[in-house]
């Protein structure tokens, strides 16, 4: 009887130890996420998760150190005619059920992310696909020489469509990591893809959690039960420091801008553009607003691109005379027009909870001056702003470069047919630069066209650039392999393990 | 009984037609529509010509009656459509995220009364004992400390400090403990208050005073006359938090990383996803109007003579 009791107490211990000893062999990573998604199809999910995730793939990729675009599944790529591109396919990369990919496989995923995703059926302008033996013919409607680049969205990942799971339950890409399970909204169970044509994951499994509150993130990590967490409580990181773990950070490709109403009166002044641009205190929003996560912006892109001009020093510029130039006077310490004193109606949304912040500073600033700054909350900046024009500023914040080309933001912004192009620009010599740039295909020369436009944007104050804020992220300290990558596009690579 | 079901019917045919318009029409009059965030405007190269043309293909240019009639008919075939912006079926989505809700629910639910019950009816029948006290204290911090707060601080508690429940997700019995806790004391506090006011009410009313004075045994009296009488507001007050906790609760969703409806909701709002939005007010308006049908029921149960044709008013 005495051995059967002992037996039945050491037992529970036994299991424990032996759970504990499967768990040391398991190399395991828990990585919790900001944003939530409810569907894992690479072709519509807007948070990107597949690709995050490490679960699928993309033909070219962003080099996070050079900010170019390499190749990924493809091999290499060629340009036929202005139209035409040949691209590559790399050979023995295969699906996480075994299947080869080749060129029809491509294609066909290619197709149905155009079929399934409206933004990009726009954005990519492909005519056809021809698959060939080890390489696909992309025709497009237009000259397009940002094709490479635009194939680096998420979004077009490429997947097995023949696979017989459920695309939004269990995409079959290529990555180092295949979907086990996933629960809609909360979190994706994954395994190693042990036929990975890029090398072994060094992982066994990994928990890719969504958690949209920055305080239960944090916590997840404080008690042990994430190794990585992206975006913890930025007011929590020295606490996290003082714990032992390690807080990372790098710039990301977005900017916050202050967006001008070209079409409103004191808007056409350049003079007062000037002195609008000039009254931003950034250092101010990135020590006070941001708690030091940004950088001061000077234009549109990270000043680490090829194509980001180098920017002359500020120099004290006597606005007084321009301001009287253009009709401008102070009375009584306001600011006046034909005897009206200025007034402007700034919009700001609580999206992203710094931006109100940031026009409350704008706002103090300018009354400094004597400009009144009416501020208005709106719900849906792009609906808004686009429909209803009687606004003179806007904050507003979004990427320039996100895959490694200024050809999309200055398109979007500056071209009169642009969808983001809320300052109503119609400038006629800009519009030509731009026209330029979508016809140029060779790299340098597409950089020295982007960077005379950015020049141009500045000179003539088309907008006003804040800040580029950063992301950060906080791990274990026996979390090896993690970059935080500027684009915010791969988290869970073949190389991050736990030691 | 089949004029009864017949006019039934009509009635609730007409509610839902009625219900139904107005709230497409209220969605509709809100500024905004998921064009912009399906072309995804804000990362990728789309003009202007673009936008007009997805718009009148999703047919928002169409009047508002006419989205209305194609959605209804959709609809009466027993198709709630697809989400604009994951391509899935409304149902799944529903299937996916009321699971997560009727977990969250049915755990909150459990707790509350597990809380409410017990203290409530001793600091009625024992106002000046220790846990009279300590219910009084706790309902008022538990009904005026928002739930965040107190997930927050449970979630320092029993998952950073004692490490004894996951902070976060929805994997098994033991992630749904905090999330459970938290709404519990949120919603029992309240009715620690209500059960607490409700039976000395009963208890100082003439016929409980005329029944002890009868000498009509205590069990009896507290089970028979006094529980029986405190009940319906109870269950009236309940039916209504069922029904509330039913529409999703956000907060505890997002903190917890348990994905409900409630989420689901505020996502959708965001992105203007006008099919599961629709889908979600007749679905949860079904739901609460099944709610309703089972505490009338229980009341008619518990208070018959209110219910009798022949009763004088």
């Amino acid at each position: 009887m005495k051995y059967f009791l002992a037996v039945i107490c050491v037992m529970p211990f036994l299991f424990l130890s032996a759970c504990n000893d499967s768990s040391q062999s398991n190399q395991h990573l828990h990585f919790v996420y900001n944003f939530s998604t409810q569907s894992l199809d690479p072709h519509r999910d807007t948070s990107y998760v597949p690709l995050r995730a490490g679960v699928t793939e993309t033909l070219f990729k962003l080099n996070d150190e050079t900010l170019s675009v390499d190749p990924w599944l493809a091999q290499s790529f060629e340009q036929v005619n202005e139209t035409t591109w040949r691209i590559y396919i790399r050979e023995n990369v295969s699906f996480h059920n075994g299947k080869l990919l080749d060129a029809q496989a491509v294609k066909q995923s290619l197709d149905r992310s155009i079929e399934e995703n409206v933004g990009l059926r726009s954005a990519l302008r492909i005519k056809s696909i021809t698959p060939e033996a080890s390489s696909l013919l992309i025709e497009t409607t237009i000259p397009y020489p940002e094709l490479v680049n635009e194939l680096v969205h998420p979004n077009t990942s490429i997947i097995d469509v023949t696979a017989d799971d459920a695309i939004d339950q269990k995409p079959v890409g290529t990555g180092p990591y295949q979907v086990t399970s996933f629960q809609p909204g909360s979190n994706i169970q994954l395994e190693r893809h042990g036929a990975y044509w890029d090398g072994q994951p060094k992982l066994d499994t990994v928990t890719f959690t969504f958690n949209e509150d920055p305080g239960s993130r944090t916590m997840a990590l404080r008690s042990g039960e994430a190794d990585i967490v992206y975006r913890p409580e930025i007011e929590m990181i020295d606490t996290l420091e003082q714990d032992g773990l390690v807080v990372d950070k790098a710039e990301t490709f977005r900017v916050h801008q202050l967006t001008m109403n070209l079409e409103r009166e004191h808007m056409q002044s350049l003079a007062m553009r000037r002195l609008i641009d000039s009254l931003i205190n950034r250092e101010q929003i990135v020590d006070g607003i941001l708690n030091g996560y940004a950088s001061p912006a000077v234009g549109p892109f990270l000043p680490s691109f090829p194509f980001a001009p180098a920017y002359p020093s500020d120099e004290e510029e006597d606005l007084a005379d321009l301001l009287e130039q253009d009709g401008y006077e102070q009375v009584d310490g306001l600011l006046t027009k034909d005897g009206n004193p200025v007034q402007l109606k700034l919009l700001t949304y609580s999206a992203r909870p710094d931006l109100p912040l940031i026009a409350q500073l704008i706002q103090s600033d300018a009354k400094q001056v004597g400009i009144t700054i009416d501020i208005q909350m709106i719900d849906t900046p792009e609906e808004y702003m686009a429909s209803e024009r009687d606004w003179d500023l806007a904050t507003y914040s979004n990427l320039t470069a996100p895959r490694g080309d200024g050809g999309y933001y200055l398109n979007a912004t500056f071209h009169p047919d642009g969808a983001l192009n809320f300052s109503g620009v119609e400038d006629t010599a800009l519009t030509q630069m731009i026209d330029r740039l979508n016809q140029t295909v060779d790299r340098d020369q597409r950089d020295q066209t982007t960077e005379e436009i950015a020049q141009y944007v500045d000179e003539r104050v088309i907008n006003s650039f804040l800040v580029h804020p950063s992301t950060n992220v906080a791990l274990k300290d026996n979390v090896r392999g993690w970059v935080t990558e500027k684009s915010e596009y791969y988290m869970i690579t073949k190389d991050l393990e736990v030691l | 009984m089949k004029r009864f079901v017949a006019r039934k019917s009509l009635e609730w045919g007409l509610a839902f037609l009625v219900f139904t318009f107005f709230s497409f029409l209220l969605l509709r009059l809100v500024p905004g529509d998921p064009v912009l965030y399906l072309l995804k405007v804000d990362e990728l190269n789309v003009d202007v010509a673009e936008i007009d043309r997805l718009r009148e293909e999703l047919g928002f240019t169409a009047p508002v009656w006419v989205q209305y009639v194609n959605w209804l008919t959709q609809v009466l075939q027993l198709n709630l459509g697809n989400s604009l912006i994951t391509g899935q079926p409304v149902t799944q989505l529903f299937m996916d995220n009321y699971a997560a809700t009727f977990e969250l629910a049915a755990g909150g639910i459990f707790v509350a009364i597990a809380l409410a019950v017990p203290f409530g009816t001793i600091s009625a029948f024992r106002p000046k004992s220790v846990s009279a006290k300590l219910a009084t204290g706790l309902s008022v911090v538990g009904s005026s400390v928002p739930s965040f707060l107190i997930g927050l601080i449970l979630m320092y508690v029993f998952a950073v400090s004692l490490q004894w429940f996951p902070v976060m997700g929805r994997n098994g019995w033991d992630s749904l403990v905090l999330p459970s806790l938290t709404l519990g004391i949120a919603v029992g506090c309240v009715y620690i208050r209500l059960i607490r006011s409700t039976l000395l009410d009963v208890m100082a009313s003439d016929y409980v005073a005329m029944a002890r004075v009868r000498g009509i045994r205590s069990r009896t009296v507290l089970i028979r006359y006094i529980t029986r009488a405190a009940l319906p507001p109870v269950i009236s007050m309940f039916g209504v938090s069922v029904a509330s906790l039913m529409g999703g609760v956000v907060v505890l969703e997002v903190l917890f990383a348990y994905p409900g409806v409630g989420k689901l909701m505020v996502d959708s709002v965001l992105r203007r996803d006008f099919p599961v939005l629709q889908g979600y007010l007749v679905f949860t308006t079904c739901l609460v109007a099944s709610i309703n049908l089972v505490t009338n029921g229980m009341l008619r149960l518990l208070q018959p003579h209110l219910y009798r044709k022949d009763v004088s008013r």
